[in-house]
């Protein structure tokens, strides 16, 4: 019993270290997003560029909350019927199941009820469409679950038999419904937009669907965009280790895989849009041409440096060597994320064996 | 009674696992990795039981897997790419086998500790640090004794404590019984080096040079082990400088096959690595030859 205990004791708190590793690798740097940019519409492409995969797939996210809902409201369903005896059931006290059973409907109508007062509490994520939605539904149940309790009722001075008979076929039907009616709500938006302008509950949110209309209008155009991107302004970027190339203290492995002219990119027009950075024109180079390239992201400033591309690293000529930039044949006295690029720049990333002094940047000192 | 490797002299065991640890923390070649987990392993069986080896084993699996896990995810150098992190950065299938090779040079590390713990008893290390070092060599004989104890008596008062009241499977009871359990060790641990200072004192500590009996003596053939040892370092040294043993997992996967004499240098290692497991097999083999003789 013990041994397993302390097992379990190791292996679950292994599982926490390693998850909030994992977790705290995955969310460190995310803030910040260079890739996707879009520059347009600016509602569309505050969206897009915060999160891509999140508005991509929105009818997802809703349904997923949908379904919170009504695992919400089955609940608040199943409370009532253990608890409330409504009045009615005190006076038909002679027939014990009748009155057990109208209790039951009694109370699912009030639970109805309840649902939707429950239901008209807006939720601020959720689109409004769906306690709309649920507004009519519901209504219809509980109509028909009044007509039944009418009918108990009036059918109370009839034998117990038949009684039984007619309100148990009414429950099950009532039960059909409400599960007909989480059915339903999982449905996608499309045909609940087709439903709630069908039915009579025009007057309520109108305005709500069309402001949903207008956006699903937008996501296509986003999409084409995204395909296409098309930038406004243009720079040149270039880069080279040619300096690494003939370094003594390079390993044998390293120099296999680089150039043999040491020029890792030549010099060729990329595109960028306004207020993209150096980083984010490098970044995007090397993943469409397929160039390998680490960098690491600076906690809280949220720069970033370049440890290294093309598998060539920092420190691997020696102590004093890396890569180090050059806009406009200068180099710049910030860090690569933080330069904004303007038209017609020309960027240089060149690997340096010596503080800058062979790729011309003497550094003279403070 | 310990016999075979347990009995060599403390300095010739010494340099064994720190040949045999220190040529696979340096040289991280996997031929050296493997073979050198295999043998700790076998040792290990063959001195202290399969009880100790799953013990070593289970710390190897913890180690390795977050190793593993981890390599990955902070280091990206590497030409293939698996695919690409939700940072950016990409995910490398060398760095992936890089943390495979670290999680098994971790696992030959604890192993041969393992071993170490075994066979180099406290008296050995006194014996070994006493001169260069008495005062650290007193320390760390008195720590490690101490550690052992404290948790014995650790284990002493739980299960009385258990005892009295036993079931309660409350967690802020445990807690709270942890709480007391934790606090009077900690209040016996004071008392005991009190004591062992008292003592200590006594008995004379600190006013002249210590000196300690020992029966350590050089036989024949461990100075020619010790010989050989240092032959085969400085000759594994030489071939891992001069690229005749040539690998590399960063940026590009290589591993030199078709040279020869990388073979013999992979055989001269694992000749270290087995001299403990020979000496207890042949220690074993003897005695059951003299058995069968009476």
């Amino acid at each position: 019993m013990e041994k397993s205990q302390n097992i379990r004791k190791k292996i679950i708190t292994g599982i926490v270290i390693v998850s909030v590793l994992v977790a705290a690798f995955f969310f460190g740097g995310r803030n910040i997003q260079p890739e996707q940019v879009l520059p347009a519409e600016s509602s569309v492409s505050d969206e897009s560029s915060s999160d891509s995969s999140e508005t991509a797939e929105p009818s997802g996210k809703s349904e997923k909350q949908i379904s919170h809902q009504t695992e919400e409201i089955e609940s608040k369903v199943s409370e009532p019927e253990s608890s409330s005896i409504s009045p009615e059931s005190h006076e038909a006290s002679e027939l014990s199941d009748i009155t057990s059973r109208t209790s039951l409907l009694n109370s699912e109508a009030v639970s109805m009820n309840s649902r939707e007062a429950s239901v008209n509490v807006p939720s601020s994520d959720v689109s409004t469409e769906i306690p709309v939605h649920e507004n009519t539904s519901v209504s219809t149940a509980s109509e028909e679950i009044s007509v039944s309790q009418s009918f108990i009722n009036n059918s109370k001075t009839e034998s117990s038999t038949e009684i039984k008979k007619s309100q148990k076929t009414v429950k099950a039907n009532s039960e059909k419904e409400v599960s007909q009616e989480s059915k339903k709500e999982k449905k996608t938006e499309n045909s609940r937009i087709t439903e709630i302008s069908g039915q009579e509950t025009k007057s309520e949110a109108p305005e709500k669907e069309t402001e949903k209309k207008e956006t699903k209008k937008t996501e296509p155009e986003k999409q084409e965009k995204s395909v296409i991107r098309n930038y406004e302004y243009s720079c040149s970027l270039y880069i080279s280790c040619s300096t690494a190339i003939n370094n003594k203290a390079l390993s044998r492995s390293k120099r296999s895989v680089l150039p043999s002219d040491g020029t890792v990119l030549k010099k060729t027009e990329y595109g960028f849009d306004k207020g993209e950075s150096v980083f984010d024109v490098l970044k995007r180079a090397c993943s469409e041409n397929d160039i390998h390239f680490d960098f690491s992201l600076i906690p809280v400033t949220g720069g970033a440096y370049i440890r290294g591309i093309n598998n060539l690293y920092e420190y691997d000529c020696g102590g004093v060597s890396g890569w180090m930039y050059k806009v406009n044949d200068e180099f710049p006295n910030v860090g690569c994320s933080d330069y904004k690029l303007s038209e017609g720049d020309s960027i240089e990333f060149l690997y340096s064996c010596d503080l800058g002094a062979d790729i011309g940047n003497i550094y003279l000192g403070d | 009674m310990k016999t075979g490797f347990a009995q060599f002299h403390p300095l010739l065991q010494m340099l064994i696992f720190v040949s045999c640890i220190s040529v696979t923390m340096l040289i991280m070649h996997p031929v050296f990795l493997v073979t050198s987990f295999l043998l700790s392993s076998a040792y290990m069986i063959c001195s202290s039981g399969t009880g100790r080896l799953l013990s070593a084993l289970k710390l190897d699996l913890i180690t390795s897997v977050m190793i593993i896990i981890i390599n990955p995810l902070v280091s990206h150098a590497g030409v293939t790419v698996l695919a690409y992190l939700p940072s950016g950065n990409p995910l490398t299938l060398e760095s992936v086998i890089f943390g495979f090779a670290a999680a098994l040079l971790m696992s030959c590390t604890v192993n041969w500790f393992f071993c170490i713990n075994s066979v180099l008893t406290s008296d050995r290390i006194i014996y070994l640090l006493g001169r260069l070092f008495p005062r650290l060599a007193l320390m760390i004989s008195i720590t490690l004794g101490f550690s052992s104890k404290l948790s014995d008596h650790y284990r002493r008062v739980r299960d009385a404590q258990k005892c009295l009241c036993s079931g309660n499977k409350n967690v802020f009871f445990r807690i709270r019984q942890n709480i007391r359990i934790i606090s009077s060790v900690i209040q016996w641990s004071l008392e005991n080096s009190v004591d062992t200072a008292d003592s200590m004192k006594s008995r004379g500590y600190g006013t002249g040079k210590r000196t300690g009996y020992n029966n350590y003596k050089f036989r024949a053939f461990e100075k020619l082990l010790i010989i050989l040892i240092v032959l085969i370092d400085s000759a594994i040294a030489a071939a891992y400088f001069s690229e005749y043993i040539y690998f590399s997992y960063y940026p590009v996967l290589e591993i030199e096959t078709n040279n020869i004499w990388s073979y013999v240098v992979f055989a001269i290692y694992a000749l270290i690595c087995l001299i403990p497991l020979a000496a207890d097999l042949m220690e074993a083999k003897k005695w059951k030859y003299l058995r069968s003789g009476i």
